[in-house]
């Protein structure tokens, strides 16, 4: 059984990285290709601790893009149930970056995370699949 | 032919009794990322309790002693017999014993033990409570519990003394004016209703603020109640100091390997996590509901009725911004979430017997044979799955469970009522 979880570990796209405000903490790609970094204000990520997030969208260039009506959910696919919240989007910051609050994990184990939005009037979302400790 | 057939029965017997009760003396050898889980559930990682923003007297200590004199008063309640203490004993970790909670009548929910408790947001087996304080002033009004009223509480306040004194020391001085019925709350029968009706507002209002700071100075007293270390504690402060090789003593071949389990086939960190050994939140483990009773609905009607409750983190008699209540701004509404019940804590769990949310389960060994089993839920789906634990799994699983009963971290005389 373990040898299986490391292995599905290497097929997990998003990387969690040590605290560091210059390195988003959770990465991950849009179906159409924009980038996806979020920046935790709880860094390393861990358990039972509400917080916020910055979110920040960005294209090939770097450059950050509006997105509308983006909502971010998820949950624990081996336990099939949600994030124990409901995080919402509160407000976009002078940098461009999106404001997310209201996010707490609840267990340790592997999360996966819907991003959808829209930008330039299309569909678009991304999956993030991480590892929480 | 005989013999060797009775030879393989004898051997298939002696092989399952081996599989099951023989313990594989080896010693455990813990990795990197189980000894920083460990340490996660250490006493040492628990956080200083940081103030609670709804509740302005929560760490003020004239709060608290007058608190203290309310949990333990039995005149608080329409018999004169029941107080939060009769529940909530402090030599059972704050629990009653009993499957089902009995105050002035019987009740539909097992009592949940206080310990830890000012750590969490939610409060109630299915949350309908987002603060210590809030929650303090349900029983008082509930039929089945101190049966008594807001109104009642507010006269008994204003008339003795004692009690005048010390709430005007902790939340300044009451009104003088106040023309009171005996009895009266919009939660009661139809006569205190009828009596709460044919108050003005203004004086609806006075008489809920002070009721609320009632139950803000009980939750100041609550707050005091936290677990102290346990012997499991001081294994993993010994973990901390001490390599692999060299670990020893403190907790037992069988205790040690029930941690194993705990942290790992067993899956029980996966909700009683963190230093406290809960992670405050909701989950359908598929528990029967106790017999007589429907199922319970859980979380999925708990969000809602703290969302409704006058007394939540938003509402007028809150001491907190809007910005600071984010639990409650942000809490989750879902169908998952039918017959979810909140994970308690198993600091002290062999003090707080029975188990569950209706107090289903006796013993340590059931609850270990639930989780064991998995079975179906009634309502939504269990979201445990079946382990598949061997008999002696079983017993090391509950050996480790023992070793976190300690004394409370708190002075003797908060144990025990007022002189």
């Amino acid at each position: 059984m373990k040898p299986l979880f490391y292995i599905a570990l290497l097929f997990i796209p998003s990387i969690i990285h040590a605290a560091d405000s210059d390195l988003p903490d959770l990465t991950g790609t849009t179906v159409k290709g924009l980038s996806i970094e979020i920046f935790s204000q709880l860094s390393p990520l861990r358990i039972n601790q509400i917080h916020s997030w910055h979110i920040r969208i960005l294209d090939n260039n770097n450059q950050p893009q509006l997105a509308t009506n983006l909502e971010i959910s998820g949950g624990m696919p081996e336990h099939d149930h949600g994030l124990p919240t409901q995080p919402q989007i509160t407000s976009r910051l002078d940098n461009g970056d999106y404001l997310l609050e209201g996010v707490r994990f609840h267990m340790q184990g592997l999360w996966q995370l819907h991003i959808n939005l829209q930008h330039n009037g299309s569909d678009d979302q991304a999956v993030i699949d991480f590892n929480l400790q | 032919m005989k013999k060797s057939l009775s030879f393989i029965a004898i051997f298939i017997l002696l092989a399952i009794v081996v599989w099951n009760f023989l313990s594989i003396p080896t010693a455990i050898r813990w990795s990197d990322e189980e000894l920083s889980l460990i340490a996660s559930l250490s006493l040492d990682a628990l956080p200083p309790l940081t103030p609670d923003p709804s509740n302005h007297v929560s760490d003020n200590t004239t709060a608290a002693k007058f608190g203290h004199r309310l949990y333990f008063d039995t005149r608080l309640s329409s018999n004169k017999q029941i107080s939060c203490a009769s529940c909530h004993q402090p030599e059972l970790m704050f629990t009653d014993g009993l499957p089902l909670a009995v105050g002035v009548e019987s009740g539909p929910m097992h009592t949940p033990s206080l310990v830890g408790l000012a750590y969490s947001p939610w409060y109630y087996w299915d949350g309908r409570k987002d603060s210590l304080w809030a929650q303090a002033l349900a029983p008082l009004e509930a039929k089945h519990e101190h049966a008594t009223d807001r109104v009642q509480l507010v006269n008994l306040i204003t008339n003795d003394a004692v009690y005048r004194a010390m709430y005007e020391k902790a939340f300044g001085p009451l009104p003088d004016d106040l023309r009171l019925p005996p009895s009266a709350t919009p939660n009661g029968d139809m006569e205190q209703q009828a009596n709460w009706n044919r108050l003005d507002s203004q004086t609806q209002t006075t008489v809920s603020r002070i009721f609320s700071n009632l139950g803000k100075a009980i939750a100041a007293y609550e707050r005091k109640l936290i677990p102290g270390p346990a012997k499991f504690d001081r294994h993993v402060a010994q973990l901390a100091q001490k390599t692999n090789a060299e670990q020893d003593s403190i907790m037992s071949n069988a205790e040690i390997a029930g941690l194993k389990l705990f942290i790992g086939k067993a899956q029980c960190a996966t909700c009683h996590n963190g230093p406290l050994l809960t992670n405050h939140e909701f989950h359908n483990t598929g528990v029967l509901a106790p017999s007589g009773q429907l199922p319970s609905m859980g979380r999925y009607n708990g969000i809602r009725l703290a969302r409704e409750d006058p007394f939540n983190c938003l509402g007028k008699f809150s001491d907190a911004e809007a910005k600071d209540c984010v639990e409650l701004r942000f809490a989750r509404d879902s169908n998952d979430l039918v017959g979810a019940q909140k994970t308690p804590t198993l600091r002290n769990v062999s003090l707080t017997a029975p188990y569950m949310h209706g107090g289903q389960l006796s013993t340590l060994e059931q609850v270990i044979e639930h989780y064991d089993k998995a079975p179906t839920s009634m309502l939504n789906h269990n979201e445990a799955k079946a382990l598949g634990l061997r008999a002696i799994e079983k017993s090391q699983l509950k050996d480790f469970l023992l070793t976190l009963t300690a004394p409370l971290a708190v002075e003797e005389k908060w144990l025990r009522a007022p002189e």
